[in-house]
């Protein structure tokens, strides 16, 4: 094994523009536990960065906090200058849809729609056309390589073909952030890498930056970065500097 | 992993005699292969030339059982950054991590953050092969899914080891 | 391998599945299979949170269903109890002319009115120490006093009741009992009157000698058009509570198949699954009837308390019959496991998951049109037959098919349907995908109401069509006048101290009074009495006749007449009964008698028979036979006290004369029971289906969990979920109810001509139940709306 020099990829977080969502000192606890206690965290335009930490550590709790669905108990989330925590629920929401994607582990797809028509939704929800919207899925199915599958209901295909479908209805509308939540979670090794694969490549043509929460090193390995959430905290090794 | 850095974090916690050295080493890290005493006292001789260690007193007797080390500021500063640079991602790695480890608890530095850095040094290894493996052909996919696999492997294993590194204090405190 | 499959199939039945897998398993070792998988089901149903909370809804669910079956069954001995307490405190004398005796009573009719509710009173004199004790009384009162029920104690105590304590100004002395009343709410009083005499005959007018206390009920039987009415209205409102139960038994289905996998799994066989399923139904269907019984019994004390629409009814009088309470307490539980069995039909349990068919078996129309087709054809006989017909069973279980016919259809309409949609807004993308793949869901839970709906349009056209029949034309018109009083008076000092009194009466604007009698107009010389004409003598002052008549120059001495020509003599003393003729009175119709035209609404009777309007210049009140007063009131239209005052009035003059307020049409009182009964059933149903479809839609929501986080993390608006739910109940319940007018429409179309009643239709009440239907859609989507919110918060995304 040759030593490999890191190459223009491997994003440095000190660099000097400002971080496209940033959370600091970020608290949430659910009932007497508490899942995030003075969390930071800073992702840019572009980047990819890894979640890891063990079971319970609060990575889902970052993740939703980043992304507006929880709103922190204390600490606050700034997404392009603006803080999250000060938009109205329904301005979060549009937000979500026209700027937000996510592709969960599993349980996500609507299961009376179509494939095609799942991809189509947040196009649709957030008011193209449904003609436009279901040729823009259609494009996107085909890239990540389930095009055979736009006409089955999400009961009839596999476990990889789902999730790349579900890859899909996050990347369909153009996002700046994509957040994965243990995305390879419910796949085996090779739908999982095929998955991460597609992500990650769709995600660097798109220019979205993707929060990809996980537990397993070789998803993890996708990103460009990593930070280890421990008892509610995220740290970022200090070797990766 | 290095004879002489474990040595000096040995004596890190006070000056010893070499024979105590051996013992000390012999118990904590020497399941498989004990020193020979021989490889202790080139050892020292070497760390001495070197300035890491010096000899603190020699009793009255014969062999050079009678000399007792102790280590300076020079050594202090040689473990720290032994212990502060990742291990090259190889296989059969945790020996090597695990005496630093061990090392680290006994001098009362933090493990944890070695566990961090080489996490962090295996990832980096992890990501190119994951860059390298994207753009290639299938028989790079298999070559680097291989390496990916091993370094999973230990990857694990240092989460193992930092989730139990406070049962492994207790037990070396014993 | 397939083969192997089998056997293996056949290998699994030992642990919980049925009986030993090897030789042929005895009958005892087979029951014992069997009581096991039913208490493992039973122990499923009971074990963990939201096992008991699913079996309690479903309990709840049946529960609600076996209270209205019980109220139903209650029903018949309701009617009966009431009757015999008519019958208890019934006076009326049939026989013979009495003499006063040790044993006999002088009764006069005080029935009154307060406000619109009737009173019931009676004035009483016994006339010897031998008269039995009437139902509801310890005592007769005493000259002066009366005993009242509580219902009128507590309107006399009122402050309004000031008016009513003028009218009946006798000292309390007591309260009736619950045995002399129909129900708890019923204005009622017996009052001592020493005053009463009857002079010769054994009544005068509203006064009449008995001794005949309580008894002379006689059945007349139902009305074939009211039997009729009455089997409608009890299919009407039974059908959807059927639906009710059967759609009760299936809250968690989804849940349970999954544990019934989880079961085959084990090494449970397919019939084992199914019997564990019917112990796991079999306990919320036990539980469901111990509920219900425990309902019936809040409702009954409640129900005592109500009165609807002037019916009340006592909480003792609600009493199932005990071979009835058997058979719901056996039929329930039994029914809940049938419609398990059922829905378990459509399900392979297999032991890695539940294998839904994924893509339905279409659905066929042709066995779906079987059940309405069939219950045409059964109505048919009734068709040729009339009416009379209408006892069959054929009817009735036509009828049920019919309707049945309603809930077999609407899966397959509602399949038509969507199978069409899913273009459109997200919301209703989402909400037809939904009724797409689980149409027959939606379609169960709908068509309770739809049942109910069409049931109750059929109903309500056939009273529409019946109405005409059954009301009444009173030829009155309620502008001109608003109230009449129609008494026997002794002479012309009686009838102008009424009238002077009326008229002084605060409220009455103006009262025009006639005196009517009979009178023979006598044939040729010899020829018998009893083949004599009769014409009607009507004596009023100019005004009054001009109320009932076009005539022309009145003044004081004119006569007018129609149909008897000027200078006709008539016999006054017209006989009464088949006593011997009086001694005769005649009159001469005066030559300069006009003619008059009769205008039909003015007020009061007026015969066919020939007429002569005479002023009492012409004709004195004091020479025409037995006087009848024909009082027509003006009210003031704002003072509803105005009739109470002039009812005051009257009885001030003779306790027993009443002034009754005119209505254009008057309907039969028991055609109008039956009608709230169903109006007030049809709705509860309504109510009962409408819970049912919350739950139903909560429970689904819940399941959804996951997804509606997942939905809202991609920035679903709750808008959009909201309008998706309501589409997947409003589209199921537009189509039911369209349906449900098509065959409601139908129905009664056919019962009409059964009852060979003019085709018509009550257009508003059909409007009104549909909008009832509709309003329980919505109200179910409302219900369901706060879980909705509370499940679509992102902590739905943590349960993993």
């Amino acid at each position: 094994m040759t030593p490999m020099t890191p190459t223009a990829h491997s994003a440095r977080p000190g660099r000097s523009e400002a971080p496209l969502l940033a959370a600091t000192g970020l608290h949430k606890s659910y009932g007497a536990t508490p899942a995030l206690a003075g969390a930071d965290f800073q992702i840019h335009g572009g980047e990819i960065v890894a979640v890891m930490g063990p079971s319970g550590s609060g990575k889902s709790t970052l993740l939703h906090c980043l992304a507006g669905i929880v709103s922190p108990d204390g600490g606050t989330v700034h997404y392009q200058g603006r803080e999250l925590s000060a938009l109205s629920d329904a301005r979060r929401s549009a937000l979500r849809r026209s700027d937000f994607g996510f592709v969960f582990q599993f349980g996500q797809l609507v299961p009376e729609l179509t494939c095609l028509e799942n991809v189509a939704l947040p196009l649709r929800l957030a008011g193209t056309r449904r003609r436009d919207a279901e040729q823009r899925a259609a494009e996107w199915l085909e890239r990540l390589e389930v095009a055979d599958v736009a006409g089955k209901r999400p009961g009839e295909v596999s476990g990889g073909q789902g999730q790349r479908v579900a890859i899909a209805r996050a990347l369909a509308p153009r996002p700046r952030v994509v957040f994965a939540d243990e995305p390879t979670g419910a796949l085996d090794s090779l739908n999982g890498e095929r998955a991460m694969q597609l992500l990650t490549a769709a995600a660097r043509d798109t220019g979205a930056a993707v929060v990809l929460v996980t537990h397993e090193v070789r998803v993890a390995a996708y990103s460009d970065r990593e930070v280890v959430v421990r008892d509610g905290r995220a740290t970022t090794p200090a070797a990766a500097l | 992993m290095t004879i002489g850095h474990t040595l000096l974090g040995l004596l890190e916690s006070g000056p010893r005699h070499g024979y105590d050295l051996k013992r000390a080493f012999d118990e904590r890290f020497g399941q498989d292969r004990p020193l020979h005493y021989g490889q202790v006292y080139a050892t020292m001789a070497r760390l001495l030339k070197n300035g890491l260690v010096e000899v603190e007193g020699i009793e009255a007797g014969e062999g050079p059982d009678r000399k007792r080390y102790a280590i300076t500021d020079a050594g202090v500063t040689d473990v720290e950054q032994w212990l502060a640079q990742p291990e090259k991602p190889e296989p059969y790695l945790q020996s090597a991590l695990y005496t630093k480890v061990v090392v680290a608890l006994l001098t009362g530095r933090s493990a944890q953050d070695i566990l961090d850095t080489q996490r962090s040094e295996h990832l980096r290894l992890m990501r190119e092969l994951t860059r390298r493996k994207s753009g290639g052909d299938l028989s790079d996919q298999l070559i680097c899914d291989h390496a990916l696999f091993h370094l999973e492997a230990d990857m694990r294993w240092l989460e193992l080891t930092a989730a139990r590194l406070d049962q492994l204090a207790e037990e070396l405190a014993r | 391998m397939t083969a192997a499959g089998g056997t293996l199939d056949h290998d699994v039945t030992t642990a919980p599945g049925g009986g030993p897998a090897d030789g042929v398993p005895g009958a005892g070792d087979r029951l014992r299979g069997w009581a096991r998988d039913l208490a493992l089901g039973a122990r499923f149903a009971l074990t963990g949170r939201e096992a008991i909370v699913r079996t309690l809804l479903s309990a709840l669910g049946v529960g609600l269903g076996v209270a209205m079956l019980l109220l139903g069954t209650t029903v018949p001995g309701l009617v009966a109890d009431r009757s015999q307490r008519g019958a208890a405190r019934d006076l009326t004398y049939y026989g013979s002319a009495l003499s006063p005796g040790p044993d006999t009573l002088l009764v006069g009719e005080g029935d009154t009115s307060w406000h619109g509710e009737d009173v019931y009173g009676r004035l009483l004199k016994p006339e010897g120490p031998a008269v039995k004790v009437v139902a509801g009384l310890t005592a007769y009162p005493a000259p002066g006093t009366m005993y009242v029920s509580p219902a009128l104690q507590r309107v006399l105590a009122s402050p309004q009741g000031y008016l009513l304590r003028d009218r009946l100004p006798y000292r309390i002395v007591g309260t009736i009992s619950d045995a002399g009343l129909l129900g708890p709410s019923e204005l009622a009083y017996y009052a001592g009157d020493g005053s009463l005499r009857l002079d010769g005959g054994n009544s005068s007018g509203d006064l009449y000698r008995t001794n005949s206390i309580g008894g002379h009920y006689v059945d007349r039987g139902m009305d074939p058009v009211l039997l009729l009415l009455s089997v409608v209205a009890f299919v009407v409102l039974l059908l959807p509570i059927a639906v009710f139960v059967a759609t009760a038994a299936r809250f968690g289905g989804e849940r349970r198949d999954r544990r019934l996998a989880a079961l085959r799994l084990i090494g449970a066989d397919i019939s084992g699954t199914h019997r564990t399923a019917a112990g796991e139904s079999l306990v919320g269907g036990a539980l469901g009837v111990l509920a219900g019984f425990l309902f019936f019994q809040v409702g009954r004390a409640v129900i005592g308390g109500i009165e609807i629409a002037g019916l009340s009814v006592f909480s003792h009088d609600v009493t199932p019959g005990p071979g009835m309470a058997a058979l719901i307490a056996l039929a329930v539980p039994v029914c809940s496991v049938v419609v398990t069995a059922m829905a378990l039909r459509g399900v392979a349990i297999e032991p890695l998951g539940v294998v839904r068919r994924s893509a339905p078996v279409r659905r066929r129309l042709w066995w779906r049109l079987v059940p309405p087709v069939l219950g045409v054809v059964m109505l048919v006989p009734a068709l040729q037959g009339g009416e009379g017909s209408s006892n069959s069973l054929l009817l009735p279980t036509g009828m049920i098919l019919l309707l049945v016919g309603v809930s077999s259809l609407l899966p397959w309409l509602i399949e038509q349907v969507v199978a069409r949609m899913g273009a459109g807004p997200v919301p209703i993308q989402l909400g037809s995908r939904r009724l797409q793949l689980s149409g027959g869901t939606a379609a169960r839970a709908v068509s309770g109401v739809t049942v109910a709906v069409a049931g109750a349009i059929a109903i309500q056209t056939l009273f529409a069509g019946v109405t005409g029949v059954y009301t009444k034309n009173t030829g009155l018109d309620p502008q001109r006048v608003q109230a009449q009083l129609a008494h026997a008076v002794s002479g012309s000092g009686e009838l102008d101290e009424l009238t002077d009194r009326l008229r002084a009466a605060d409220g009455v604007l103006g009262v025009t009074a006639r005196a009517t009698s009979t009178a023979a107009i006598p044939g040729a010389p010899g020829s018998s009495p009893s083949n004599w004409n009769q014409a009607q003598v009507d004596v009023g002052d100019c005004a009054s006749l001009e109320s009932v008549a076009r005539i022309s120059g009145c003044r004081p001495g004119s006569v007018y007449t129609v149909g008897v020509r000027a200078g006709t003599t008539l016999d006054l003393a017209d006989p009464e009964g088949d006593g011997p003729r009086p001694k005769p009175r005649l009159w001469k119709v005066p030559a300069g008698a006009g003619p008059a035209v009769l205008i039909g609404n003015g007020g009061g009777t007026i015969s066919d028979d020939p007429l002569v309007l005479a002023t009492p210049q012409a004709l004195p009140v004091d020479r025409i036979n037995q006087p009848y007063a024909q009082l027509q009131l003006r009210l003031a239209a704002n003072d509803p006290d105005a009739v109470e005052r002039a009812r005051n009035a009257a009885v001030s003059v003779d306790p027993t004369m009443d002034v009754t307020t005119i209505e254009s049409s008057v309907t039969l009182h028991s055609f109008d029971a039956l009608r709230r009964g169903v109006i007030v059933g049809a709705t509860a149903t309504m109510v009962l289906i409408g819970l049912s479809l919350a739950i139903g839609t909560i429970e689904q929501l819940r399941e959804r969990r996951r997804l509606l986080a997942v939905l809202v993390a991609f920035g679903t608006r709750r808008s959009t979920l909201a309008l998706s739910v309501l589409w997947q109940t409003a589209l199921p319940m537009l189509l039911g109810l369209g349906l449900a007018l098509g065959f409601g429409v139908g129905l009664g179309a056919i019962l009409l001509r059964i009852t060979r009643s003019p085709a018509g239709f009550d257009w508003t009440s059909v409007a009104e139940l549909v909008g009832a239907g509709t309003a329980v859609a919505l109200l179910a989507t409302l219900v369901s709306m706060p879980a909705l919110w509370r499940l679509m918060r992102p902590e739905g995304l943590r349960t993993e």
